[in-house]
């Protein structure tokens, strides 16, 4: 063999890098490709062609650094420290999002790596650099030798994925760049035996095969994405926007029923639970938009201990109930029953109110509850304006004309009501079933000509039009309706599929609760009662009481909480950084003790080996050092080699390993000779 | 155990000298194999016997020929087939009718070196015949004991590429071998050079012996009295030892392994014309003494891990240990 091993080889000396194309080597420009890509997808267009030009500059400059473990074990920290900065500074800016923009960004952590190690003497980067564990593990003597890594490649793939995670807009330009990436690194690390065009078939194959595997990724995305969102939504529903309600009417498909449990009701013993608890009141009606304008939301004045609000006088007989609510983020409206003239025990900053009567809480903790008082035949919203006699142009004729032909009157607007309500339920059916008008009219003229039938958005918006169109002022009222009594809780339990529209009609100077659909609603919604939902409860019961529990502890309880989840982790470290020391200790005497007598152990040559190794001449793992200083010698690499190869080697042979040993002439010898090739060659590397 | 007179006593360059000898006659053959001539030489030194394991016409016969021709040493080359029954191997009993009494016909075995061709093509029962004989040194027929000659020295062959209608050896048989070896090919160039040689008749044909017989006991004998540090056999011993624990290893080399690796590490040392045994020694036969005797699993085998990655494994890091 008279070609020298290239890893033994300086680099320093004005060679350049070995045939980069190996095996599986990374071949020229493609991480300079990898890393524009990169740049132009994650929007970072001058660090990516700064690290492009980085790293590809390095096949043109004629220097290298000489890095030892040490120098790697470094770099590798502080590309693990930038990890956890950027996971850090990136979660706590995005939330949940963050792990895309983490993954953004990775390749900025881990170029400082790849750069360092393609511009060091070393073609790869120790395995020992890169993972603590493995660290310890040769540390510990388990892992004779570790291996290396060669860092271009794990880098590549991460600039390809990275760039990938950007928005799936431009996948026109993400997924044929990708593939022609990864084609040209295949395609220069192809076997010898394969042929050109054997290769280049089954390049094309995998590329099909990836794409059909993205259409199927993305396929399962869309069908599974509906689910996600849901559970997402969880957490932003209870925040009703109390200026305007989005219905479903006009859409087409079927309204989707949660069994979430989002309020728990425990009415005052013997009395029956308010029937409706109102979130919100619209009075602006737009095709499917229900809108509540201009109303403006004022704070409550609350009693001397700040948890009772007073909305009106106290009426000479009352019931209660204790309302147990979420409110994400600490904000979201209250619901109540109509009729509620005080709210007590509620743990918030401040309470607000508009003029339709809805309460909003802007600061207070996730979960509350909270004491209505109410009189079941009372109202307390003031008294109705313009705007809730509006009736759209388009639709006052339709609805004059159903309004006289059922005989509305404003004079017996009670009795109004009443003929409504058994109009609804005679002549609709109730149906969550959405057939949209297949023409051009408005979801409520086929509702109330075509259809008859749909959910309580519809019913509920018909009853409010029509009585307007008779002259009673009305409103839309959303919120919950109230019927489950749970026997585990022993509360009665609203879950989301009672979520409920309803009509608010002025009769006999007070607000009342008109609610058109049909009754069976109810049973329809509770038909589809899945088998899993006991269980379901009772976990939901469970998370309920432990937020509940976090949030009526202090913030210095909170603290202490935190605290004491910080204890275990603190123990976990402590134990850990005991048992590394206890290793380091055990270590030293366990040394000592293993042989008894490691014979020339303070031969000379070991420093000339030392030197030669600070110069960057890597050595095989494994290759004994006879068969490393030929192969630096032959190499031209070792100075002075017959003096080292002829007499030292072979002096220190025998001192080290020659139970006979050295007489006191070789050992002065030995000693003389690397002292002096040490003063000659030893610092210039 | 007696010995027989030796006729010679090489001191350590004499023994380096003869071992050279030996091995410049038997590449006048053999060409470009010089790495395997000197393995092949340690195997012999040491007393080992070697598996030469390789494709067909890589001249592992010849160097088998060349060997014992150069030793003026008997030859006898088995051919192993399916219906290969021991007493092919070992030697019958035939019934004298002049003498109305029995009398032993040695077979093959009874030699000085031994070329059993294809080893696994022979039916267990034969192959466990030949292992036996190898590692007592003696043949047990019709309850008499039959001491083999003091050089017996097999090399047994064995093609990796044909599986059907093979018997592979089984593990336990493999650590009867003292090294397994394989040629390889040569390079063009020599090859061109086996060309030309072989032009005007077979070089064989044209190699004499350099040395007696009797000069491979006297080396033998040279080759025990080589000295290895306390430092050398807990290498040996952390090496082989490495291999059992290895990942992906059912079964390490044994210590029978560690006996071979001193051996032949001894054997080395001398043919460098060294007293003592040193790292290198110890690392360049370290592969072919250790690997054949290692059992992976199949998982490993299957990913690609072989006896000889987890010996260059367990020599990574301790070999640099003891410079």
């Amino acid at each position: 063999m008279s070609a020298p091993s290239a890893s033994g080889l300086p680099r320093g000396d004005g060679a350049l890098p070995a045939s980069e194309a190996g095996a599986f080597g990374v071949p020229p420009l493609a991480l300079g490709a990898a890393l524009l890509l990169w740049a132009v997808r994650a929007d970072a267009l001058v660090p990516g062609v700064v690290f492009a030009v980085v790293v590809e500059l390095a096949r043109l400059v004629p220097w290298r650094w000489d890095l030892g473990a040490r120098d790697f074990n470094r770099v590798a920290d502080l590309t693990g420290l930038g990890f956890v900065a950027l996971v850090v500074y990136q979660f706590d800016a995005h939330s949940v999002r963050g792990i895309y923009e983490v993954l953004r960004w990775l390749p900025a952590v881990l170029v400082l790596i790849t750069a360092v190690q393609v511009y060091s003497t070393a073609d790869r980067v120790p395995y020992t650099a890169l993972f603590l564990s493995v660290r310890r593990a040769v540390a510990r003597g388990a892992v004779p030798d570790p291996g290396t890594v060669d860092m271009r490649k794990p880098f590549l793939l991460v600039c390809l994925v990275s760039a990938g995670s950007g928005s799936m807009d431009d996948r026109a330009l993400y997924l044929p760049a990708v593939a022609l990436i990864v084609a040209y690194v295949v395609w220069s690390a192809r076997p010898r035996r394969a042929g050109g065009w054997t290769t280049a078939a089954a390049l094309a194959v995998a590329i099909a095969l990836g794409f059909a595997g993205i259409q199927g990724v993305m396929a399962a995305r869309r069908a599974i994405e509906p689910f996600i969102m849901e559970l997402v939504q969880d957490r932003i529903w209870n925040y009703r926007d109390p200026y305007r309600a989005y219905t479903a009417m006009g859409q087409i498909g079927r309204l989707k029923l949660s069994e979430r449990i989002v309020l728990r009701v425990t009415p005052a013993i013997g009395v029956p639970p308010p029937g409706l608890l109102r979130e919100a009141t619209f009075h602006n009606f737009n095709t499917r938009l229900w809108l509540a304008t201009q109303t403006e939301f004022a704070a409550l004045e609350p009693n001397a201990e700040g948890t009772a609000w007073r909305i009106g006088a106290t009426p000479p007989s009352q019931r209660h109930a204790m309302i147990a609510a979420y409110l994400p983020r600490g904000r979201g409206l209250l619901a109540v029953p109509n009729g509620t003239f005080q709210v007590e025990e509620l743990p918030v900053e401040d309470l607000l109110r508009n003029r339709l009567g809805v309460l909003k809480v802007l600061q207070g903790p996730e979960v509350v509850e909270y004491r209505a008082r109410y009189h079941p035949d009372a109202s307390y919203d003031p008294p109705p304006v313009d705007s809730d006699r509006q009736i759209p142009e388009r639709l006052r004729g339709l609805l004059a004309d159903l309004s006289t032909s059922l005989g509305l009157d404003a004079a017996r607007a009670s009795d109004s009501a009443a003929r409504l309500q058994s109009y609804f339920d005679r002549e609709f059916r109730y149906t969550l079933e959405l057939t949209g008008p297949d023409d051009d009219t408005s979801p409520l003229e086929d509702f109330l000509l075509r259809s008859r039938a749909g959910h309580c958005e519809y019913f509920a918006t018909a009853t409010v039009l029509l009585l307007r169109a008779a002259g009673i002022p009305a409103r839309y009222a959303t919120g919950y309706s109230v019927q489950e009594w749970s026997e585990l809780e022993q509360a009665f339990v609203v879950r989301r599929r009672h979520a409920h529209a309803w009509a608010l009609a002025w009769i006999d100077g007070q607000w009342r609760d008109v609610d058109t659909t049909p009754a069976v609603w109810l049973d329809l919604e509770s038909a589809g009662t899945p088998w899993w939902l006991s269980g379901y409860d009772l976990l939901s019961w469970l998370r309920h009481g432990w937020v509940r529990w976090r949030w009526t502890e202090t913030a210095e309880g909170a603290n202490a909480l935190l605290l004491l989840a910080l204890v275990p982790l603190v123990l976990a470290l402590a134990w850990r950084l005991s048992r590394r020391r206890r290793v380091r200790r055990d270590a030293a005497p366990g040394r000592a003790a293993a042989p008894a007598r490691v014979a020339g152990a303070d031969s000379e040559l070991l420093a000339v080996v030392a030197a030669l190794q600070a110069r960057g001449l890597a050595r095989e793992p494994g290759e004994p050092l006879g068969g490393w200083l030929g192969r630096l010698s032959a190499a031209g690499a070792l100075p002075e080699a017959s003096l080292v190869l002829d007499v030292l080697l072979p002096l220190h042979r025998r001192y080290r390993h020659d139970p006979g040993g050295l007489d006191d002439a070789e050992r002065t010898r030995l000693r003389t000779l690397a002292a002096q090739w040490i003063a000659r060659h030893g610092t210039s590397g | 155990m007696s010995r027989p007179a030796v006729t010679v006593q090489p001191d350590r360059g004499e023994a380096s000298v003869a071992l050279h000898r030996i091995a410049d006659n038997i590449e006048q053959v053999v060409r470009g194999q010089a790495r395997a001539v000197r393995l092949l030489l340690c195997a012999l030194v040491s007393g080992g016997h070697v598996l030469l394991e390789d494709v067909p016409g890589t001249g592992k016969t010849t160097l088998a020929k060349a060997l014992a021709r150069s030793l003026h040493a008997d030859f006898q080359r088995i051919q192993f087939t399916p219906d290969l029954m021991p007493a092919d191997i070992l030697g019958t009993s035939v019934f004298n009718q002049r003498d109305q009494s029995f009398e032993f016909h040695p077979g093959p075995v009874f030699t000085d070196i031994l070329l059993a061709d294809e080893i696994n093509r022979a039916s267990p029962r034969t192959q466990a015949a030949l292992l036996e004989a190898m590692g007592e040194r003696q043949v047990s027929l019709d309850g008499v004991r039959r001491p083999l000659d003091e050089l017996f020295f097999v090399i047994a062959t064995q093609n990796p590429i044909e599986s059907q209608g093979t018997y592979p050896l089984p593990e336990a048989q493999m650590d009867r071998f003292a090294m397994r070896l394989s040629l390889g090919y040569v390079t063009p160039e020599e090859e061109v050079e086996i060309l030309g040689a072989q032009s005007s008749g077979h070089p064989l044909e044209r190699i004499a012996p350099c040395v007696s017989r009797d000069v491979v006991a006297a080396l033998r004998v040279a080759a025990e009295a080589v000295r290895l540090s306390d430092e050398m056999k807990r290498l040996i011993v952390d090496v082989v030892g490495a291999t059992r624990g290895a990942s992906g290893v059912r079964t390490g080399a044994s210590p029978r392994a560690s006996l071979a690796l001193m051996k032949c590490g001894q054997a080395l040392a001398l043919l460098e014309g060294t007293d003592f045994v040193t790292p290198e020694h110890l690392a360049e036969v370290a592969v072919p003494v250790l690997a054949h005797r290692i059992v992976l699993e199949p998982e490993a085998r299957f990913s690609g891990r072989t006896g000889v990655s987890v010996v260059r494994e367990a020599l990574a890091g301790r070999i640099e240990a003891h410079d």
